[in-house]
């Protein structure tokens, strides 16, 4: 269960700080899925870096499985990270000087498990259609089998939540639809919360819930439009 | 997937980069490795050279006496090393001249050899089985002649068949500085026609002492030599070829021959003589120096205790006049006798009765003398002599005595044989028929005269008390003894020649052939241990090439750190998916592990390439500093197995400051692949801020410091700290000052380009700091060290390098008349037109201990140095600049005179050059070096002054009468120092080779000498240059490298500004003036600190600085990065942004 409490977070500079997130909650179930929307700069992606514990808050709280993870000394932040949360960037992040199957492997790597897990990252290469791709670098994949490659690595160690910041930015609208497809099958197939940050409104529609970020405050869509 | 998997792909990934770090690295360690094969080959190349010089040689007896040659063949027979060959020699330094052309070579060492030697000095794996020497059988058909070595020949321009002058030494029986020493025949000249060319491989190079500078060799049959020395069945030398001799085994060869040689010794073999006077019992030790030496003396002595004889010892000497009140006595001897000889009772007076001892005051005359001065028991007797004064100086003296009895000329009183025997005296039929090596006036010779001499001989007209005869001739007691001979009674019972057998092998039995210079040296031992050098090269050159090394790791870490620059996002997605900062970071430091491993492995042959550069440098154009043409490569596994770690390392710790901070930043913010130092806020660490506030007045305290200890062996250290503060001073200075961020509001034109270029450079603080601080350290490195390269001093003071003197000349054989007053150069027979130029000069000889050279232009360590007796005239002058601890502020003179004052502790007071204690000794100011004395004895020196800067670098300088002490048989100048005015100098030292050819004297200005000596100073300043030179290039390297990187990252700001009405010309000026800005910095911050380093001693000796020099050393350094930089700048800025602007 990811839950998030009464979060804010600001950033300073001359002149006062600037609030980015102000109070913001909610609740999201394992199978659970909720796309948040909003106008550049309204701090959508800040809140998906406090949500995958590249930044902290600056108050408030957010637990992954009953764990507050700021609560925890880097090391061990790191191994949370790796075990609980799996990320699909807008641009895909692929490191280039590996194979397709190589980076999904990535975040096994973290703990020394790349060769235990293999199998695994097969299958999931497969599952997003990317078999025949698994030995290719990423300078000879399309953009779509890098965002594939890309969310197959955020599963690879079964995280409680994956976040997908924009998974559909830089893609094309077929594309963008194929990936839609596989981010919206996620919850159901993986258990997993998965939080979606998107302006695209066609992505936004595939999941249960979607929630506006507005002067840093996070609503319900149908709230907000309220 | 594997770690290592990851770090390998990632490297192959990104080999170009990769490629370059690593190549960074090996510029590192090729410096690091370098410096210390540098070390290897100069260690290696003296210890080969010097071996390769010895041939087999192993040990060797070098005798400051001459033996008789056969020791050679009884010592195997003695147990000596079954193995071992031994070959006897002469050998003598001296002139070689090319007969017809007069071509001179001074210091040729000549050896006197016997058929075998080359079997025996010749390297082993040439066989030694050459027979080299022509006419080298005495008696044999083939005749005489020489063989030279190629060394000699080439300087001479000999050929074989032509005729080569030899001038050497001729030693006398009698020590030239005593009555009876023959000063006007020291030295000997032989004509012989070359025969050939002895090959080095065959033992033609040999040397015995290591030594750079190859030697000069003439090898002459054994018997021509002593024929010439008048010297029949004599060596000096005998050589050991021992085999498998290593230094560790050196005892166990030293041993045998050390035991061998005692029991193989015979009196004669040390100059003893023993006289038996079969009609009168008696037997006589005495000396062939006439003068018994200390050593004789005490090998008699334990002799007499072990035979429990009766003896006497005697003094016998000459009286140029007996004088009484009426009539006068020539050329008498005279005979100081211990009381023992009284008490034997055979001086009686005409009436039998026994006169007894006379007192300290008394003089017994014998009946004949008596009766020519008409004097009796109670009259008065004047006795003239002369004494040896200085250098061959005889002065008159005269002592009155009571005459206390006349004996009667019985056959015990009227003995010869009180005297020793002395060719050209003693043995001839007449008394004109003298032949002394004093001034000797035949007119005053009487027909009495004649006739005592045709009845008596020899035999003493006065009889003295002993110690009244020595307080009056045994001038120097402790170097040339105090008795003549002393005489043993044939005891009753025994045969005269029965009791001579039994004193001869007392005697033999006492003798320790040690105490007479006869010592056998492992000059194989020797030589391996001079070869460790002077100077640690290692860390000379690890020294010289620090900065070099620091440019390559800064700039190894500058590419490496840009690698990860480049890599930003992918460590964001690293830490996105779990790795932790640490884990991270160990992946990015095994990638810079790997790196800096190849680079160090890759930097192995760099640094051969590197110690090869040096090598070649220091045999061709920095020949100067170690004036050894042999250096050859040479690489000990340590050096590998050290260097590569070690350069490895310091790349890997260089990666890893460079690392600091690149990793602080939140994944969110690496994802995003934002700088560090882009980052809003990013200024100066507090380090960096602390250091820009405290530094100037560190700074300014270390300059006062350092103003404090100039002159002092803490100034080299003063020097770099206030360098080094300085520099960083002003690289915190210039961090601090880039957050500043210039205004670009209120400015336009070329006013906004500067500012805008500002704004530039400091966007990247870490990137830009290790370029400024590259190009600011090459700065003052090499501006700083042109400001100390020296030239010999113009000025002609008496405190200066040169002492005051133009002239500094030598000879190989010791001149045995003053050459500094006008009697001795008339007795060496200077022409008339020498002696005028002379005339205008002051000359100041010094005795000298030929040996091992200490000024900087040796590499072998001095074992022996060179030493000269410094005599008072010279002291009183106080000439060099000169200090010592315990006398401030007294004068130059007053400190020189510290020679003369004894150490409480025996210690022999020294004085030094400072350069040659402190860096070729490695000793200082009241500290202490042990040599050893002609016997072998160890002696503690003990620097009670050094001179600053001087003239004197090669030689160690101690009081006169200590040198004569130690050096008993170093009879007469070999060295001199003369003032002269420069116009007539080189008529002078032209008419002074001519006039003492035959002692080898040699010539040449001061300035010379001393710019001899300053040039191996200069040149390791120029190599410390050059290799400062090559961190310059580093330098401006990472300036084309970090330029090339900033315009990559900034290609659509630069394409922005395009389409903003920029035109490329304008960016093109822009990027220039940013990165010029840059290499100016460094420049300034250079030639700050290397002002500051500097000042100190530009305070205090204006003059001693190349002030105009450095100058012009910086103003080239600013033209070169000037032009590199805008150039370099130029091309990446006009290839980027073009590709920049189509890419965007």
């Amino acid at each position: 269960m990811l839950i998030v409490e009464n979060v804010t977070k600001e950033f300073p500079r001359r002149g006062g700080a600037l609030d980015i997130l102000r109070g913001v909650s909610f609740q999201l179930a394992p199978g659970g899925a909720l796309a948040v929307m909003g106008p550049s700069g309204c701090g959508k992606s800040t809140l998906l870096n406090i949500l995958g514990t590249l930044e902290p808050p600056t108050s408030g709280r957010v637990t992954i499985g009953g764990e507050d993870p700021f609560r925890l000394a880097p090391q061990a932040l790191a191994r949370f990270r790796n075990r609980r949360i799996g990320f699909v960037f807008q641009e895909h992040h692929l490191l280039p000087h590996l194979t397709a199957l190589e980076n999904v492997l990535l975040p096994a790597l973290a703990r020394g498990e790349g060769a235990d897990l293999s199998d695994k990252a097969v299958a999931l290469l497969g599952r997003v259609g990317l078999s025949d791709r698994r030995d290719h670098f990423p300078a000879e994949m399309s953009g779509g089998e890098r965002q594939r490659a890309a969310i197959a690595r955020a599963l690879l160690l079964s995280p409680s939540v994956v976040l997908a910041d924009e998974p559909t930015g830089n893609l094309d609208r077929r594309t963008a639809g194929e990936i839609a497809d596989l981010l919206s099958e996620l919850p159901r197939a993986d258990k997993v919360a998965l939080v979606v940050v998107t302006h695209s409104e066609a992505l936004a529609a595939r999941f249960d819930r979607t929630c506006e970020l507005i002067d840093g405050v996070l609503a319900d869509k149908a709230a907000a439009q309220a | 997937m594997t770690a290592t998997r990851y770090v390998l792909r990632g490297l192959a990934h990104r080999r170009s980069t990769s490629l370059t770090v690593a190549l960074g690295v090996a510029v590192g360690a090729s410096a690091l490795i370098g410096a210390l094969i540098v070390g290897d080959s100069m260690r290696g190349s003296l210890r080969e050279h010097a071996l390769k010089r010895l041939g087999g040689v192993t040990h060797a007896l070098i005798a400051p006496r001459f033996f008789r040659a056969g020791l050679a063949s009884v010592l195997p027979d003695a147990g000596v090393a079954d193995d071992a060959r031994l070959a006897p020699a002469i050998l003598l330094t001296g002139g070689a001249e090319h007969a017809e052309s007069r071509r001179r070579s001074n210091g040729a060492q000549i050896f006197g050899v016997e058929a075998g030697f080359f079997r025996t000095v010749a390297p082993e794996d040439v066989g030694g089985a050459k027979e080299l020497l022509p006419g080298g059988i005495p008696g044999s058909s083939e005749p005489e002649g020489c063989l030279i070595n190629a060394v000699l020949a080439s300087d001479l321009g000999v050929r074989t068949g032509d005729e080569l002058l030899l001038h050497f030494a001729r030693p006398g029986d009698a020590p030239a500085e005593t009555l009876l020493g023959r000063r006007d025949d020291t030295t000997a000249a032989l004509r012989l026609p070359v025969r050939g060319i002895a090959p080095d491989e065959a033992g033609g190079g040999l040397s015995l002492r290591p030594r750079q500078k190859p030697p000069r060799n003439v090898f002459v049959p054994l018997h021509v030599l002593q024929r010439a020395l008048r010297r029949d069945g004599a060596a000096n030398v005998l050589l050991v070829r021992a085999s498998g001799s290593d230094s560790d085994a050196s005892d166990a060869v030293t041993a045998p021959l050390t035991a061998g040689l005692r029991s193989s010794v015979t009196p004669e073999d040390v100059g003893i003589r023993i006289r038996t006077d079969e009609a009168r019992r008696i037997v006589s030790i005495e000396s062939d120096r006439l003068l018994i030496d200390p050593a004789t003396e005490r090998v008699a002595e334990a002799a007499i205790r072990r035979l429990g004889a009766s003896a006497t010892r005697v003094l016998a000497y000459l009286a140029n006049d007996v004088d009484a009140t009426q009539a006068s006595v020539p050329y008498s001897t005279a005979a100081g006798l211990d009381a023992e000889a009284f008490a034997w009772g055979d001086f009686r007076d005409a009436q039998g009765r026994d006169v007894g001892a006379p007192g300290d005051d008394g003089a017994l005359l014998n009946a004949w003398t008596a009766e020519q001065l008409g004097a009796l028991p109670g009259d008065t007797v004047t006795l003239r002599y002369f004494v040896a004064g200085g250098v061959g100086e005889l002065l008159t003296r005269e002592r009155a005595f009571r005459v206390v009895g006349v004996i009667e000329m019985n056959e015990a009183a009227a003995d010869a044989g009180f005297v020793p025997e002395y060719p050209g005296i003693t043995n001839v039929r007449r008394l004109t028929d003298w032949n002394p090596p004093f001034p000797f006036d035949f007119r005053k010779v009487r027909d009495a005269d004649e006739a005592y001499w045709d009845e008596h001989r020899a035999a003493p007209k006065i009889f003295l008390n002993l110690a009244a005869a020595q307080a009056m001739w045994a001038t120097e007691p402790d170097r040339h003894g105090r008795l003549t001979s002393i005489r043993l009674r044939v005891p009753e019972g025994k045969t005269p020649a029965a009791f001579t057998e039994q004193v001869r092998a007392a005697l033999t039995a006492a003798i320790d052939p040690a105490e007479f210079g006869l010592l056998w040296r492992d000059v194989r031992g020797e030589a391996l241990a001079a070869a460790r050098g002077t100077t640690d090269f290692s860390q000379l050159f690890l020294g010289f090439s620090f900065f070099l090394i620091a440019a390559a790791a800064m700039l190894a870490a500058l590419l490496f750190r840009l690698s990860v620059e480049r890599r930003l996002r992918e460590i964001g997605v690293l830490a996105a998916t779990g790795f932790a900062p640490s884990r991270i970071r160990g992946m990015l430091l095994s990638e810079g592990a790997v790196l800096a491993g190849a680079g160090s492995v890759a930097g192995l042959l760099g640094a051969a390439g590197y110690a090869w550069g040096m090598l070649s440098g220091l045999r061709t154009w920095w020949s100067a500093a170690a004036n050894a043409p042999f250096l050859s490569l040479h690489v000990e596994a340590a050096t590998a197995v050290i260097g590569v770690p070690a350069a490895a390392l310091t790349a890997l710790l260089s990666m890893m400051a460079a690392l600091r901070g690149a990793l602080r930043e939140s994944p969110r913010r690496l994802l995003s692949g934002a700088l560090p130092e882009t980052a809003p806020g990013g200024g100066p660490s507090r380090l960096v801020r602390v250091f820009s506030r405290i530094l100037p007045l560190t700074c300014a305290a270390m300059f006062v410091l350092a103003w404090l200890v100039r002159g002092t062996a803490a100034e080299a250290g003063a020097f770099f700290a206030v360098g080094s503060l300085t520099l960083i001073a002003g690289l915190s200075l210039a961090r601090v000052r880039w957050r500043r961020r210039a205004r670009l509001g209120a400015r336009a034109g070329p006013g906004a380009t500067l500012a805008l270029a500002a704004r530039n450079a400091a966007r990247h603080p870490g990137r830009s700091m290790t370029t400024v601080a590259l190009i600011a350290s090459a700065t003052f490195l090499v501006v700083s060290i042109q400001a100390f390269r020296q030239t010999p001093d113009d000025r002609d003071e008496l405190a200066g390098a040169a002492g005051g003197f133009e002239l500094v000349a030598e000879c190989e054989t010791p001149l045995p008349y003053d050459l500094a007053i006008p009697t001795g150069r008339e007795s060496l027979g200077l022409a008339p037109r020498t002696r005028e130029l002379l005339g205008g000069a002051q000359v100041f000889p010094f005795r000298l201990l030929s040996g091992d050279e200490t000024s900087c232009t040796s590499l072998y360590v001095p074992t022996r140095p060179r030493i000269l007796g410094v005599e008072e005239r010279f002291m009183q002058r106080g000439a060099f600049a000169i200090r010592a601890n315990e006398a401030p502020g007294a004068s130059s003179s007053a400190l020189w005179s510290l020679l003369n004052q004894p150490l409480d502790d025996g210690a022999v007071p020294v004085i030094g050059d400072e350069n040659a204690v402190r860096w070729q000794l490695h000793s200082g100011l009241g500290r202490e070096i042990v040599i050893e004395d002609e016997a072998g004895r160890p002696t503690t020196l003990r620097f009670v002054a050094l001179l600053k800067g001087s003239v004197l670098q090669s030689e160690l300088m101690i009081g006169d009468a200590a040198f004569r002490r130690l050096f008993p048989t170093a009879a007469g100048h070999a060295f001199f120092l003369i003032d002269v005015p420069g116009e007539s100098a080189s008529a002078l030292a032209t008419a002074l080779e001519g006039d003492l050819r035959r002692f080898s004297f040699d010539a040449e200005p001061v300035r010379v000498r001393l710019k001899a000596f300053l040039e191996v100073q200069n040149t390791y300043l120029s190599t410390f240059q050059a290799i400062g030179g090559f961190g310059l290039i580093l330098g401006t390297f990472g300036l084309a490298v970090g330029t090339a990187r900033n315009i990559l990252e900034r290609r659509s700001e630069l394409a922005l500004m395009r389409a903003v009405g920029y035109a490329p010309s304008t960016l093109r000026r822009l990027i220039v003036i940013e990165h010029l800005a840059l290499a100016l910095q460094g420049l300034l911050i250079g030639l700050a600190a290397a002002a500051a380093a500097v000042l100190p001693r530009l305070l205090d000796e204006p003059s001693s600085l190349r002030l105009w020099s450095a100058a012009g050393v910086a103003a080239a350094i600013g033209l070169v990065t000037w032009i590199t930089c805008t150039r370099v700048t130029r091309q990446v800025a006009r290839d980027e942004i073009v590709a920049a602007l189509r890419r965007e």
